[in-house]
């Protein structure tokens, strides 16, 4: 084996004398004899050694090949997603804010109907229209902070399925089945296609955004990028996007109503619920509609189970009635049903 | 391989124990102790053929002493210390081919009319014994940096073979040897590498650097412009490359450090050097032989003597020795008187008469010295010497009575005459002091007067003093024995000796002379026991002060 002193410009007598004295084969040498035994023990440690640091390089290249690829996964789907979002899309949850703060002030503006909805038909065209909807109290739609939990909160209900498809009659019995229907989420809610739950804007939006992408680029070891995938893979993302693109916002604000009456089992009691549509293209409010609702007309029975849902569907019609001009049925006018 | 620049004899020989010196430098250069490695290797180097025993002659001409009294060195006030015995084998086994001779009598002659010569001769021994020090670390002294030492050697190594190719280049005598010697190895691959490596030691790289100076003359700036590496030397490695070294020879079982590899190196080159380094050995021994006889000189002159290269003649020719010294009696202080010694023929036998005191022993011993220094090549203890060659030397001039002898005075002597027959060959030196002087003179005569027959048969060149006066004188009448010669010591005009030596038989030994010289005249011995019955009675024991 070649030395490392022997150099390029020594003569071929000179570099025999050096790997004579290197090897240890230059005889008479008292005291620089070669050790055999140390020799092979410290080549066996080189070997060890080189071994280990080979191991270690492949490992961290091959642990560094790996974060690459799950990033440009990471990435690459993460980019699809968000391709076919507009800017004006990504700006949705914040026009969603703006709205809501405007309209949950405890003063209510008054009913306005614009005049574009006030037909079957233009009403039923608007609300074919991709929709957010979001339910919830009043006092804490005020607060900006609330909004996230009150979007998680919320879900498509009976008032959603009876404004889409309103009961045939406003008997106990009619507003009860939609009320259950919206409750199991069965067939009859296919209907609400086209709305979705304010809840996935919030939950799945901030991962689409610029930062998102600049942290998963910056994001090590790969365990790091592999929480942020598993996020990716858990939030609703189509949800979301489909959310983004939704033209109109329906809010329904329940205040809080009288405190000193009764409250149903499942949180009804007599109070006023507020409806906004806003048309998100422009910020533009499209109806604004407030009501009072009493689950007392409620038989027993039933109330206990689906006071809530039997009163959100009988507003939703109500609702319909007076954006069609039809009169509208107080809650003292109600029937109960009949068993 | 270049061979050894032997300056000693003719044809180029290595007389040291090559592989044993090779081995003791190895040591010196690992670090071990190597004390006395040179006096070890030129102790016992062999030296030329020769016929000459030592046991013959070296006590009787108290040769040791002159070796170590006689023979010394002075370079700038200063005595390196010499390798004695070396030299005493040298001088005790005179080589037996004139060729030889003639070689040592040529750079001597060279270098006594060459002083510059000299001097660079000089400069050479005081870098040998340099290194000498460097390679024995006389001391004992503890090597703090192994590395430094070996470069320490290498350039001191490197600078003597420069000097060995450059100073020498005119010489006309052997000494031209040193510097075939010093191109050969210069011109060697070898010596290439160790120019390298020194050139490596003293400058790897350049750096060029800028430095500040304040207006107060503080230095506020230190800027390096460049570093360049000597990439040309074969030595040169990148760091890189420097450091996987470190990291192969730690796993090849050294140390992983610059100065293991900087050991590795040195020893390679050093491997290549070894049988050029080994020859420095030996020249240290050849250096002293010349510079040792040039001192020898020098302190001859400084006495107001002169020594010489003597003439070689065959023995049928006539002696001649002028200004001849003792150089016993001025190692001992005394300024010997010189004097003239010829005889008709060499191969003959002289008999010297003469007082008691006279200087005949030390005429003896000045001539078996002359005839040693000869044939060694050295100068001899004259102003202007022609002698003839002699095959050997037999010397008898102490007569110590020892203890377990087994004869007395005669039989002892007998014995000598035996021996000295046994051993003598022809055409020796033979010098003999009062020979059968142990018996009575009559039967003593007889004895004499056969061995110097007997002896006649072997051509020898015989010196031998006696106090047989009249038998010495009938000798010289009768002229039976041929190639016989007589010389006396002369007398001045108070009948006192004048240590010159004249022809003729002595006419008397002037015992009564020395005697009162002495004190040993009757009135003087009386006087003398006089004072002792004064000063210790016969009886009453011994007095009080």
């Amino acid at each position: 084996m070649p030395s490392f002193l022997v150099t390029k410009q020594m003569s071929p007598a000179l570099a025999a004398r050096v790997m004579a004295s290197v090897t240890g084969r230059r005889a008479k040498t008292p005291g620089k004899r070669r050790r055999p035994l140390t020799a092979a023990l410290r080549l066996a440690a080189l070997v060890l050694m080189v071994a280990t640091v080979g191991t270690v390089i492949h490992i961290r290249h091959r642990s560094a090949r790996q974060l690459r690829e799950t990033r440009e996964s990471l990435l690459h789907a993460m980019r699809a997603e968000v391709s076919s979002l507009s800017a004006a899309d990504r700006d949705t949850l914040r026009r969603v804010e703006a709205a809501i703060s405007a309209h949950s002030a405890p003063g209510y503006a008054g009913d306005w109907i614009a005049d574009d909805l006030q037909s079957e038909s233009r009403l039923a065209e608007a609300l074919q229209l991709p929709t957010i909807y979001v339910r919830g109290p009043q006092d804490r739609m005020a607060h900006p902070g609330s909004l996230a939990q009150i979007a998680l909160d919320s879900r498509k209900d009976a008032f959603v399925l009876c404004l889409l498809d309103p009961p045939e009659a406003r008997t106990e019995k009619a507003l009860k089945a939609k009320a259950r229907a919206a409750t199991v989420r069965g067939k009859l809610m296919q209907v609400t296609a086209n709305i979705e739950p304010l809840a996935p804007l919030f939950q799945a939006l901030p991962l689409l955004n610029g930062d998102w992408e600049r942290r998963a680029m910056v994001a090590e070891p790969i365990e790091t990028l592999s929480r942020l995938r598993k996020m990716l893979e858990a939030a609703p993302v189509e949800a979301a996007v489909r959310a983004a693109k939704a033209h109109q916002l329906l809010v329904v604000m329940d205040e809080a109503g009288d405190a000193k009456g009764p409250t149903e089992l499942d949180g009804e009691r007599p109070h006023s619920m507020r409806v906004i549509l806003v048309d998100l293209s422009n910020d533009k409010v499209r109806l604004r509609f407030r009501h009072d609702v009493d689950p007392s007309w409620i038989s027993p029975n039933t109330r206990a189970e689906y006071a809530s849902g039997i009163d959100s569907c009988g507003v939703a019609m109500d609702l319909r009635s007076a954006v069609l001009g039809r009169e509208t049925i107080l809650a003292s006018d109600r029937q109960p049903a009949k068993h | 391989m270049a061979i050894a620049p032997d300056i000693l004899h003719a044809d180029a020989t290595r007389r040291i124990d090559w592989e044993r010196t090779r081995l003791a430098i190895t040591m010196a250069f690992a670090g071990a102790s190597s004390g006395g490695l040179f006096a070890e290797a030129l102790e016992s180097a062999t030296v030329a053929p020769s016929y000459w025993r030592p046991s013959e002659f070296a006590e009787e001409l108290f040769l040791q002493r002159f070796v170590t009294q006689c023979l010394r060195i002075k370079i700038g006030g200063k005595q390196p210390v010499m390798n004695g015995r070396h030299l005493y084998r040298l001088l005790s086994q005179p080589p037996a081919d004139p060729a030889v001779v003639q070689f040592r009598r040529e750079i001597l002659f060279e270098l006594t009319n060459d002083a510059p010569l000299r001097t660079e001769l000089e400069k050479l021994y005081a870098d040998l014994c340099r290194l000498r020090g460097l390679l024995e670390n006389p001391g004992a002294m503890r090597v703090w940096d192994a590395n430094r030492k070996r470069l320490d050697i290498l350039h001191l190594f490197k600078s003597l073979l420069d000097r060995l190719a450059t100073s020498f280049s005119h010489a006309q005598s052997g000494l031209r040897r040193l510097s075939e010697f010093g191109s050969e190895v210069q011109a060697s691959e070898p010596f290439k590498a160790l120019a390298d490596l020194l050139q490596c030691d003293a400058r790897l790289a350049t750096v060029d650097v800028r430095v500040g100076v304040g207006v107060d003359g503080s230095v506020n700036g230190f800027e390096v412009i460049s570093v360049n590496e000597s990439k040309g030397n074969p030595f040169v490695n990148p760091v890189w490359r420097r450091w996987l070294a470190k990291f192969e020879l730690f796993v090849r079982g050294y140390r992983f450090s610059d100065s293991e590899v900087l050991a590795r190196l040195v020893d390679a080159v050093v491997s290549g050097l070894e049988d050029e380094l080994i020859s420095m050995v030996q020249l240290l021994g050849d250096l002293e032989f010349y510079l040792s006889a040039l001192g020898f000189r020098d302190d001859a002159v400084a006495a107001d003597l002169a020594v010489c290269l003597p003439e070689f003649v065959e023995t049928t020719e006539s002696r001649e020795l002028r200004g001849l010294f003792n150089p016993l009696l001025l190692m001992s202080g005394v300024r010997p008187v010189a004097s003239d010694v010829s005889s008709p023929r060499l191969a003959s036998t002289t008999l010297i008469t003469g007082p008691n005191s006279g200087g005949k022993t030390r005429l003896l011993q000045s001539l078996g010295l002359t005839q040693l220094l000869a044939q060694c090549g050295m100068f001899v203890p004259a102003r202007a010497a022609r002698i003839g060659w002699a095959s050997g030397l037999v010397a008898s001039l102490i007569e110590e009575t020892k203890v377990d002898q087994a004869e007395g005075r005669l039989g002892m002597e007998l014995m000598r005459i035996r021996t000295l027959f046994e051993r003598l060959p022809a055409g020796a030196l033979v010098l003999l002091d009062e020979l059968c002087s142990g018996t009575n003179p009559s039967e003593g005569e007889q004895i004499f007067e056969l061995v110097v027959t007997m002896m006649s048969q072997l051509e020898p060149q015989a010196f031998i003093t006696t106090h047989f006066l009249a038998f010495a004188g009938r000798l010289q009448q009768e002229g039976k024995i041929p190639n016989m010669s007589f010389v006396q010591v002369e007398l001045d005009q108070h009948r006192r000796p004048t240590y010159q030596f004249v022809s003729g038989v002595a006419k008397t030994s002037l015992a009564a002379h020395t005697a009162e010289r002495l004190g040993v005249t009757g009135d003087q011995l009386s006087a003398l026991i006089q004072q002792n019955l004064r000063v210790r009675p016969l009886s009453g024991g011994f007095q009080a002060n």
